[in-house]
């Protein structure tokens, strides 16, 4: 039977913040003090909204109530900022309870009158309330995006932008940024998702919001996971996990749980991946939410589907079909019948398989999400391929492959890494640059007092230069060096794609016509000559290509080229040899110019040996001492004087002056009849 | 007889392919195909013994190609046709399912012999593709108990990757060379298997 391999999609939970509306900063205890004993109405009003804004996340059942307390009250005394705050609070409580039309319905009102206000109230107190109205497009954007509506979303929480930006408040645009970061993400635009990530955490460390930067830690740990940089994901993950831990954030713990357990599965710990997903289930369960509570379920589906136990994994999938169906999440619903349609593949219930699929598929381009499209495309060829019907099978893994290109190109991945470099980069410049102001406004305070203390600065800060200019002189011969390397890196494609296939034609085409022609043919011995030299170019090239090879340096892969090279090539040489070579090579990294010089050094005495000696034996060893190797080479040939100049062609001086160039040394030895020993020895560092 | 089918893109290196085995006795040719797709369709319903596949091609391309095939057909045997020996695409195309290479520039006897030899279980090996099976094996596997190296075979990829050749491995372990073939044609299976279920395994990631 054959095998359909089809990939399966889980999101990593995602963190998003909320924007609910509250006034002060009070702990619940105080707020429910100042229910009890307030005796303003509009006291009262703000305790309620802020008591809601403080628990929606954890119980939006009850947020809902308290608001409408809020929003009765304030009726009553038209108390109206209080109202619009209560609008706001109540569609916040209801849109995490996945009743979007309702919620909607309540920011609309909440904007209406955030309006009226903006008009009737006094210049100083605009800036509070734009920020109530940025508040509610942000939540009108999650709703949409709660519901795949991202072109609405984005929208939305663009609006919210510029209210933010036009009003100078950090807090909310990093938020911002990280929720615009999530929409680009859910339509597979990775590189634009990280510039907004980014943003975020530039922002919140600006501000010193580390419970913050757990958000845009964990979303930019996601981006990673997608592009297959686990290592850099699970950094992300961790330190995440860590600042929600030590914050008590339970909840948001929940997604992490989910996001270390992905990694876990991806990298086969099956069990341990088991337990994270379960306990966020646990963690989610007892919040009552439903999103996350879909994506864990889809995931201990996806990780049951990988121990091979299908009937389970197709069960989770199902209860989390049915949760995301509940809320209306698109999005979420084409993954899970992406998912159950590979479960009934496995199973063998072809028809529902298939069924599975054409919704799935149906539901992914109606969200026009690439990823899920891609994954329909992938199980289509599956299932096409288990009905043997290959033809189609191979035209939907055409295009599956065309969509997964689109996501992930080579486009995508430079600009992560220009994004990441760039913020990097302005960190250590903000950071510098805060130290900078201190140390000049401490300075300034001293001048006052004593000059002297300014000429230490001013040392000091010389001092500070010198080391920027030694710095940037590193910097730039870095960038000379990969500059070198990518060059490297070209002309040896080229050898390699290029000239290597042609010359390949040339010696195959030779070799065919030579068999076409008889012995005593004088077209035979030509063209045997010239696929000969063919092969003897692209064997040239071929070590051209591995001396500049930028990537395995070290003493370990180099010896064992050179250990095979030298025995392939001395016996088809019909030169018998044996090589000694120590049990243990040191594992030291090395420059490509060492791995070139010592390569072509051996390489040559080789060459020389099979050229001038008729020797019938050789021997070469290595041995390595702390900081020094040496190397043999001898064999049982003729020999040749040393001493007389005529015989140091290029080659012996070229040998000499490699070792050289790589602080080494190169000793030869010969008699005449006595045959040769080379010894080289050189660093090892 | 060995039916063996070719699927390389240059039409004058085909050509001289496909008269080598036409030419050559206890040979036969199952088909010539310049692009992958062509020769996927055709091989999924009539395979043959041994597919001499080209690594890159126009559309899918060779690795992808074994991929696929060996899914449907997983006795056929693939060997790779390159340019280099120490091409990375070749390393590729064994993890996906084939067991052997040849340069493309060999000479006629050469290529049969490799062919001949395959066709007997026998595989070839060079130190770099040693050092990256070992690597490859070292990850954190899915099923561990199942897919492991025997020790014996960790010992022979620990010579190879040190440049020993097959009889001086034979000699030091005192076993045949012959012994020593399986044993690496053994590895590969367990290189295949191993990516087969890597790539199941890449469900959550996405990674291209």
């Amino acid at each position: 039977m054959k095998k359909a391999i089809f990939l399966l999609v889980v999101i990593a939970s995602i963190a998003k913040l909320s924007f609910c509306q509250k006034q002060g900063q009070e702990k619940i205890d105080s707020l429910f003090t100042a229910l009890q004993f307030e005796k303003e109405d509009t006291a009262k009003v703000n305790a309620f909204n802020t008591l809601a804004c403080e628990i929606a996340i954890y119980n939006p059942d009850t947020a809902i109530h308290y608001a409408s307390k809020a929003l009765a009250l304030a009726k009553e005394v038209n108390y109206e900022i209080g109202i619009a705050n209560a609008y706001n609070n109540i569609g916040f409580g209801l849109s995490f309870l996945g009743i979007f039309k309702e919620a909607l319905k309540n920011f609309n009102d909440a904007l209406m009158v955030y309006d009226e206000l903006l008009i009737s109230s006094a210049q100083a107190n605009k800036s509070k309330i734009l920020k109530g109205k940025g508040n509610v497009y942000n939540n009108i954007g999650n709703v949409y995006d709660d519901q795949s509506d991202y072109a609405e979303a984005l929208k939305n929480n663009f609006t919210a932008l510029k209210i933010y930006q036009e009003i100078v408040d950090k807090r909310e645009l990093a938020k911002t940024y990280n929720n615009i970061g999530i929409i680009y993400e859910n339509l597979g635009d990775y590189a634009e998702a990280l510039i907004n990530y980014f943003a975020a955490l530039k922002l919140n460390e600006e501000l010193g919001n580390i419970q913050w930067k757990v958000y845009n830690l964990n979303n930019i740990g996601g981006i990673y996971r997608k592009q297959g940089d686990y290592d850099e994901a699970l950094k992300n993950y961790f330190t995440a996990l860590k600042i929600n831990e030590e914050f008590g954030n339970k909840r948001e713990t929940a997604g992490n749980l989910n996001n270390i357990g992905i990694i876990y599965s991806i990298q086969g710990r099956y069990t341990e991946a088991l337990d994270h997903f379960f306990a966020a289930l646990k963690i989610n369960e007892e919040f009552g939410n439903k999103l996350w509570k879909a994506i864990n379920l889809v995931n201990i589906g996806t990780v049951y589907f990988n121990q091979g136990n299908y009937a389970n994994a197709l069960e989770n999938h199902s209860a989390a079909l049915k949760i995301s169906e509940e809320i209306g999440n698109k999005n979420r619903m084409a993954i899970c019948y992406n998912n159950i349609a590979s479960d009934y593949m496995k199973l063998k219930k072809i028809s529902e398989a298939s069924r599975s699929l054409k919704n799935g598929f149906k539901l992914a381009k109606e969200v026009g999400s690439l990823s899920d499209i891609k994954d329909s495309y992938l199980g289509f060829s599956g299932l096409d391929s288990l009905q043997g019907n290959f033809k189609q099978s191979l035209e939907n893994y055409k295009m599956y492959i065309i969509y997964r290109d689109s996501l992930v190109n080579d486009e995508n991945l430079k600009k992560t890494m220009q994004i990441q470099m760039q913020y990097e980069f302005d960190k250590r410049e903000s950071l510098a640059k805060a130290e900078q102001e201190k140390k000049d406004a401490i300075a300034l305070e001293e001048l006052q007092k004593q000059k002297l203390i300014r000429n230490g600065f001013v040392g000091g800060f010389s001092v500070l230069l010198i080391f920027a200019v030694i710095i940037s002189i590193i910097m730039r011969q870095r960038e000379k060096i990969k500059l070198i390397k990518k060059e490297r890196n070209r002309i040896s494609r080229e050898l390699h794609d290029d000239i290597g296939a042609e010359l390949t034609r040339i010696t195959v085409i030779s070799q065919h016509l030579r068999k076409k022609t008889t012995e005593d043919d004088e077209m035979y011995e030509k063209l045997g000559k010239i696929s000969e030299a063919g092969k003897k170019v692209l064997g040239s090239i071929g070590e051209i290509i591995w001396t500049m090879n930028t990537q395995k340096n070290n003493l370990e892969s180099i010896f064992a080229y050179i250990r095979r090279y030298v025995s392939e090539y001395l016996e088809m040489n019909g030169i018998e040899v044996s090589i000694e070579f120590p049990d243990k090579i040191p594992v030291n990294s090395v420059s490509d110019e060492y791995r070139r010089n010592i390569f072509l050094v051996i390489k040559e005495a080789i060459y020389n040996i099979t050229k001038h000696s008729k020797a019938t034996r050789v021997r070469v060893s290595m041995n390595f001492r702390k900081r020094w190797a040496e190397c043999e080479i001898s064999d049982n040939g003729t020999g040749f004087s040393v001493n007389e100049k005529q015989n140091w062609g290029n080659g012996l001086t070229n040998m000499n002056q490699r070792m050289k160039d790589i602080g080494g040394n190169f000793q030869i030895s010969s008699d005449k009849n006595h045959g040769t020993l080379i010894r080289l020895t050189f660093p090892v560092r | 007889m060995i039916s063996i089918a070719i699927i390389e893109d240059d039409e004058d290196i085909r050509e001289s392919l496909k008269i080598l085995i036409q030419t050559t006795e206890g040979f036969e040719c199952a088909g010539a195909f310049a692009d992958a797709e062509t020769g996927l369709e055709f091989l999924t319903g009539n395979p043959a013994d041994i597919v001499l596949m080209d690594i890159h091609l126009p559309g899918m391309d060779g690795i992808e190609c074994v991929r696929r095939l060996k899914s449907v057909h997983p006795e056929m045997l693939f060997i790779m046709c390159t340019i280099f020996q120490n091409d990375d695409s070749v390393f590729n195309a064994l993890k996906a399912g084939a067991t052997g290479y040849l340069l493309k520039n060999d000479d006629p006897g050469t290529i049969i012999d490799a062919i001949h030899e395959l066709h007997a279980g026998g595989s070839p090996m060079t130190p770099q593709i040693a050092r990256r099976v070992i690597e490859s094996f070292k990850r954190p596997s899915v099923n561990e108990d199942i897919h492991l190296l025997t020790k014996r075979e960790m010992e022979i990829l620990g010579f190879l990757a040190k440049g020993f050749r097959y009889k001086e491995i034979a000699d030091k372990l005192f076993v045949s060379t012959e012994t020593i073939r399986k044993h690496i044609n053994n590895i590969y299976q367990k290189l295949h298997v191993q990516s087969r279920t890597d790539a199941l395994n890449k469900i959550f990631g996405e990674r291209s």
